[in-house]
């Protein structure tokens, strides 16, 4: 009896370490950016702030054009989003629901490409982009999304591939077009998957930091992700800066996923388990 | 529809309102970049563009403030891109590289119209505008090297304040009475270090009169035995203390109020006359004093002057507009108010007769000591002298090469980037409409050929010909873009690997050369992949062992089981960006969670970022916080166990290893063949973390393939090599993946039937 109250005491106890080795971080963020520039330098260190300063996050709003920074990472962020939904939800449903000749022979294709590394397509799109005078601009960050994306084409059509035929089959009889059972029977049945896709996506172009390296230059373009990689390129390095500037930017990702755990935790399961 | 259509126009005005930037009335926008970011230089350069905005007629300059290390790397892009600036501050000694590669525009005859002239400034500044004859920037100011010493510290070790050292063994000797180490042998003080100030291996060299480069320009030099005694010196100086001991001092700096002159840790430091700024702001009860640098007893007085320079890109919009703003910024005036108020040296001889100069002793002796002020070498290939000569004086300090063998090296290295340059000429351009003809008649052929036998086949069909087509048309996008965002451009990086390609000049035909000299002559890419082997045969492990940990701990019904699983699984979410430097400010040496969490436990304190040895390690335990995804794919494989099994199993007499060794693991080998391929494939690919917390460094340590890549093609726009670089990842991925789809028959175990 007791060895096994031991034994869960001490596996709760081992659990509750790792926890707070995988939060640390998190509260040592936090911490730092509301310390006052002494305070950050003080051994031994203070683990709650006194005095407690919003100095930093100040400095982020005077210093770093947050909105106009906000407003742009938005904008790539929707585009995307929309473009990767559009295009990769309709050619999964070409994938999975639909006949016709080469559709094995591109699904292979498409398949083979998720192991390119992109630094192989990155060179040419950049001089493409380039003579295309889409340098400086948002569209070679979002145009692409409009062109499929082969892993979220094979999320989907796994998904799509489970919904009984008898639905469809009956949107015909009643003379549906392709479109329109793809619009009116596939999607709305589909939203769990078309959620975790947008999750992704979402996360995937907020947290996007190599495409707007390569292709932004103006300052009044920068995306977040860009912004914040700037401000550490500044001579002194300011951490308390720096870490409110974080803060701001990991708030929206650690709040999205504490509202859609499910979806994010169901869309990585699906991608580990059935590939 | 019409939730697409409205998503649509939502998508378009946003598009339509970010960028607009307004311009006054009539008149022109010029674009000036800016490197100064911070402090009083920031400042007077906003206030020199309000002066110049508010006086010029024609003519309106919009200020983009880019950091330093980003304004460099950026300007070839953006010329590539049509993007440039009208004009740029740009680092002088970089303006010949940029320049020998049509980067920059000549001022020489607007220069001469309006008689700037050479005579007018100082002449180090002036002449390091010139490439080729040919003036392709000029001076924004100028900056002289002197040694700072505390005189406080002086006193205190029995030496005359009033005497600082004039030769080399006299700094030494002071050296060695400044410094002071506690009682467990760890340095507390030390009175100078050669590696510490602002002056490269170029000082010490200069001071003994060495030389980088032949007359022509056309041989490297590095090597000259006077370099070589200059280094010797400098490796004699650091190892007498220790670099690990040294190394150990330094994790504690920081920004300026860190700076060691100012916290007493260091006695002497050579310094540019910028530093001033930080003595002002930071060491207000500092006793210290300037004077000449010490020279080699043997040598000559010399010291360096660098400093910044205004540009013109080739292809900038209003290059009369950029003239007369660089005019603007070359007057008497300006020069004035920008070296006064930012404690700089003006480029025009006539500011310096300021009151402001001639009234202080320490701008009294910076003056002064123009007379002696040597420029680094001007050659297209520049700042490849400048790495070489850095990472020279960083073998020799580690004790990884003799002086002399480092300089070989370092003069055998921009050898070849020197003469890759001069061979460039003559050579066969690449005519590229002949090339995407020749790839788009294959690309059509394949597609007659596949198309005609689809043609048939949707012939034949009759019942399902509708919904064939259909298919085609849903999957239109997909497919467009698997044919212009994948396949094409994996077909032009071929191409582009075997020319020598820079996108803003013509591209030339180089065969497999570029892989050669990958293999046989390039230092960093060998460098770089093994970097990059070591850290994913070391992260790919550690990660995949601590998510199956976590997994198999939370595989019990316990309580709290879903609140410990978001937890672990959170890290994963954070911008990688942001995760950087907050990781960056963990392993930060002195002030850090983690060395101050191991200081706790008295367990010694480790330079985690600025030790070579252990900056891959902490890239690696960075990693380990993101286990939280691959916990999720075990999880949901554990979950996928049948109990009945387990059941099995335990009637059998199994323990509990033994169950989980036969049952448990291969029935989870697919999640873990799983995580192994992705695993490989991403750390392969490791950039951003690199990119950010460490550039690289230190000695290179951190150069990870990716970043390599990048800095070739989109900082330097070496197309070709950095394609050639790109096919060669894409093959290593391939063997790799490869490799663990045939090995995968013997230990992945399907359930039902084998994929």
């Amino acid at each position: 009896m007791t060895r096994t109250l031991l034994k869960s005491f001490l596996y709760h106890a081992f659990l509750a370490l790792l926890l707070a080795l995988f939060l640390g971080p998190f509260f040592w963020l936090v911490s730092t950016s509301f310390k006052t520039d002494a305070a950050m330098f003080r051994l031994p260190p203070q683990w709650i702030p006194s005095p407690l300063t919003l100095e930093h996050y100040r400095a982020v709003f005077l210093r770093f054009p947050f909105v106009r920074y906000l407003v742009n990472t938005l904008i790539v962020v929707v585009c995307t989003t929309v473009g990767t939904l559009l295009s990769c939800s309709m050619a999964a449903y070409a994938f999975s629901r639909l006949r016709w000749p080469d559709r094995g022979l591109l699904f292979g294709l498409l398949l083979a490409t998720m192991m390119i590394p992109h630094q192989v397509t990155s060179i040419p799109m950049f001089v493409l982009f380039s003579e295309f005078h889409w340098i400086d601009t948002f569209l070679p960050l979002t145009v692409p999304a409009f062109f499929g994306n082969a892993f979220f084409v094979f999320l989907l059509r796994q998904f799509f591939a489970t919904l009984p035929e008898e639905l469809l089959e009956a949107a015909r009889l009643d003379g549906a077009g392709e479109w329109q059972i793809f619009y009116r029977v596939i999607l709305p049945l589909s939203r769990p998957a078309l959620v975790t896709v947008t999750i992704f996506t979402v996360l995937g172009a907020w947290n996007d930091f190599m495409g707007p390296l390569i292709y932004l230059t103006s300052e009044s373009k920068r995306t977040l992700a860009l912004g914040l990689a700037h401000l550490r390129g500044v001579q002194e390095t300011e951490w308390g800066l720096l870490m409110a500037a974080s803060l701001i930017m990991v708030m929206p990702a650690v709040l999205l996923f504490l509202f859609a755990q499910r979806f994010f935790i169901e869309g990585i399961a699906l991608t580990g388990t059935k590939s | 529809m019409s939730l697409w259509a409205k998503a649509a126009l939502f998508v378009a005005v946003l598009a339509g309102t970010a960028g607009a930037v307004e311009i006054p009335e009539d008149r022109r926008k010029v674009v000036f970049w800016n490197l100064f970011t911070t402090g009083a230089s920031h400042a007077v350069v906003t206030e020199l563009v309000d002066r110049f905005n508010s006086t010029s007629p024609d003519y309106y300059v919009e200020q983009v403030d880019i950091p330093y290390a980003h304004i460099h790397s950026k300007i070839l892009p953006a010329v590539a891109g049509d993007v440039a600036p009208d004009v740029a501050v740009f680092d002088r000694f970089l303006v010949a590289s940029y320049a020998a590669r049509g980067a920059f525009l000549p001022l020489d005859e607007l220069a001469e119209r309006d008689e700037i002239r050479g005579e007018d400034f100082f002449r180090a500044p002036w002449e390091e505008c010139f490439y080729d004859g040919r003036q392709y920037a000029v001076p924004y100011d100028t900056d002289v090297r002197v040694l700072y010493y505390n005189r406080a510290l002086f006193r205190q070790a029995g030496l005359d304040p009033d005497r600082p050292p004039k030769t080399w063994s006299e700094m030494r000797e002071y050296s060695n009475k400044l410094t002071r180490r506690r009682e467990d042998g760890r340095l507390e003080q030390v009175g100078a270090v050669p590696i510490w100030g602002n002056t490269g291996l170029y000082l010490y060299c200069w001071q003994k009169g060495g030389r980088f480069l032949s007359d022509d320009g056309r041989r490297v030099t590095l090597d000259d035995p006077r370099n070589v005694e200059a280094l010797e010196w400098i490796g004699d100086f650091v190892l007498e203390y220790g670099i690990d001991d040294l190394l150990t001092v330094q994790t504690g700096f920081g920004a300026d109020d860190q700076n060691p002159f100012i916290t007493g840790k260091i006695a002497m430091i050579v310094l540019d006359v910028g530093a001033l700024n930080m003595i002002q702001k930071y060491g207000a009860a500092l006793d210290w004093g300037a004077a000449p640098c010490p020279h080699a007893d043997d040598g000559v007085p010399a010291t360096w002057s660098g400093g910044f320079s205004l540009i013109v890109p080739r292809n900038a919009r209003q290059t009369d507009g950029a003239w007369q703003f660089c005019r603007h910024i070359l007057a008497e005036e300006s020069q004035r108010y920008m070296a006064t108020s930012s404690n700089k040296l003006p480029a025009l001889l006539a500011a310096s007769e300021d009151p402001f100069f001639q009234s202080s002793p320490f701008w009294r002796l910076a003056i002064d000591q123009m007379r002696f002020s040597h420029y680094r070498p001007i050659s297209p290939v520049g700042s490849a002298l400048n790495t070489e000569m850095y990472t020279a004086v960083d073998q020799v300090v580690h004790g990884k090469l003799s002086p002399r063998e480092a300089l070989t090296v370092a003069t055998r290295e921009s050898q070849q980037v020197l003469d890759r340059f001069l061979a460039q000429k003559g050579q066969s351009l690449v005519d590229w409409a002949a090339v995407y003809l020749i790839l788009g008649a294959a690309l059509c052929l394949a597609l007659f050929a596949r198309g005609y036998r689809s043609w048939r086949r949707l012939r034949e069909l009759t019942l399902h010909r509708k919904e064939a087509y259909a298919g085609y048309l849903f999957a239109l996008p997909a497919i467009l873009g698997l044919a212009v965002f994948t396949l094409g451009p994996i077909a032009a990086t071929l191409v582009y690997s075997f020319t020598r390609y820079e996108i803003i000049t013509p591209a030339v035909w180089e065969g497999i050369d570029n892989y050669r000299r990958l293999f046989t002559a390039d230092r960093y890419f060998l460098k770089a992949l093994w970097n990059t082997f070591y850290f994913a045969a070391l992260s790919v492990p550690v990660n995949i062992g601590l998510a199956l940990g976590l997994a198999l701990l939370l595989n019990h019904p316990i309580r709290g089981r879903s609140i410990y699983r978001t937890c672990f699984y959170l890290p994963t979410v954070v911008p990688l960006v942001a995760g950087s430097l907050l990781w960056a400010w963990l392993f930060n040496g002195e002030y850090g969670l983690i060395n101050i969490l191991l200081g706790y436990l008295h367990l010694p304190q480790l330079p985690w970022l600025t030790s070579e040895h252990l900056s891959k390690p902490a890239l690696v335990i960075m990693g380990l916080w993101n286990a939280g995804g691959g916990m999720i794919i075990f999880l949901a494989a554990l979950q996928g166990v049948p109990r009945s099994l387990y059941e099995a199993a335990r009637l059998d007499g199994a323990g509990s290893w033994s169950s989980f060794r036969h049952i448990t693991l291969p029935m989870i080998s697919p999640a873990m063949f799983f995580m192994t391929v992705m695993g490989l494939i991403g750390a392969l690919q490791v950039f951003a973390q690199a990119y950010l917390m460490t550039a690289g460094g230190p000695v290179n340590s951190t150069l990870f393939y990716v970043l390599y890549l990048y800095r070739e093609a989109f900082q330097n726009l070496n197309m070709g090599a950095a394609s050639a670089m790109a096919w060669v990842l894409f093959l290593i991925i391939l063997a790799i993946s490869g490799l663990q789809f045939a090995f995968a028959r013997r230990w992945v175990y399907y359930e039902g039937q084998a994929k």
